[in-house]
């Protein structure tokens, strides 16, 4: 019995240390899959805008030209978005939140506006739309964990 | 510059369309009591004064009441659309992801100023498309404008000679 047992042990020591062993060695996008699943507030960079209407052009604009921050703090736990551009706090709130393939996405509306946040959880790369009546706005950025 | 120049035609074209108005061929009075023709400019001066009185309008000075013409305002700055809309917001790096994030954080302080949301206070900008459909209707805006008042000044004119007309007659005249 006694030797079956120290058996057992050394399969199970075994299977812990190959676990480590390949976390260790496993690229890095699978390390840090979900790592941007929300479970952490993120801060999410702006890298480029486009301004839609309801003809079909899109034009592309910055950040400074359509009045949207650079910077923006994720918190989805507190359910909530805020500029960290400005002293005068803008903020959003998150009124649902999802999870699917990978990505987690939020939702809200403000004004006369509807938007939608998408967060890959895996790279952070960030996709974002506002609607309004015979308007869009697409946003594309990047998410980083402060 | 532009609106000046524009302003300019549009005045033009009222103008044009003012003394182009179709002036119908004049009338002739004649004397049927005999009248002798300094009795007859006198007539003609004292029913000018009652026609233009009657009428509101006066040949020498054609004018209409009109409401203020539509305003020209295209080539100028606009306004934002959305209200809660006031100045530029500003970016800031965020390492490598962000490099390519242009303005700064400190200019963001300055903006959203009474503007609490993020989305809400997206900022419209204005199409090229957009603005050629806006300058298409107020050309369209003053031309009916310039119509108008072509029409009015027309108007004017007819009831001017109709009253004229109609006290030469009774100061014994015929009117033809």
């Amino acid at each position: 019995m006694s030797q079956g047992g120290t058996i057992m042990s050394r399969v199970a020591l075994g299977l812990a240390v190959l676990g480590v062993l390949m976390m260790a060695i496993a690229p890095p996008s699978v390390r840090a899959a979900g790592k941007y699943d929300g479970s952490t507030s993120m801060v999410c960079a702006v890298s480029s805008v486009n301004e839609c209407i309801a003809t079909g052009r899109c034009e592309l604009r910055t950040v400074r030209n359509v009045n949207f921050p650079g910077l923006v703090r994720v918190d989805v736990k507190g359910m909530k978005m805020s500029d960290l551009a400005s002293e005068k706090p803008r903020e959003s709130a998150i009124r649902n939140v999802d999870h699917a393939n990978g990505k987690v996405i939020l939702s809200g509306a403000e004004g006369d506006r509807g938007w939608i946040l998408l967060i890959n959880e895996t790279s952070g790369t960030m996709s974002a739309t506002a609607a309004g009546d015979g308007e869009g706005f697409v946003l594309f950025g990047q998410c980083a964990l402060p | 510059m532009i609106g000046g120049r524009r302003c300019a035609a549009f005045v033009g074209l009222v103008s044009l369309a003012v003394w182009s108005s179709p002036v119908d061929a004049q009338p002739y009075y004649y004397p049927m009591r005999g009248q002798s023709p300094q009795q007859e400019e006198s007539d003609k001066g004292q029913c000018y004064g009652w026609a233009v009185q009657q009428t509101g309008f006066d040949p020498a000075n054609p004018r209409v009441a009109m409401p203020a013409p539509p305003p020209s305002s295209y080539g100028q700055p606009q306004a934002p659309q959305g209200g809660m809309v006031r100045g530029a917001a500003g970016g800031a790096a965020l390492g490598a992801a962000g490099g390519a994030i242009g303005g700064n954080a400190g200019e963001g302080a300055a903006i959203g100023a009474g503007v609490g949301v993020l989305f809400g206070g997206l900022r419209r900008m204005r199409f090229e498309e957009q603005e050629q459909q806006e300058q298409q209707m107020q050309m369209r805006q003053q031309q009916a404008y310039a119509s108008q008042q072509q029409n009015a000044l027309a108007q004017g004119r007819t009831n001017y000679e109709r009253a004229f007309g109609a006290c030469m007659s009774g100061r014994g005249y015929s009117v033809h």
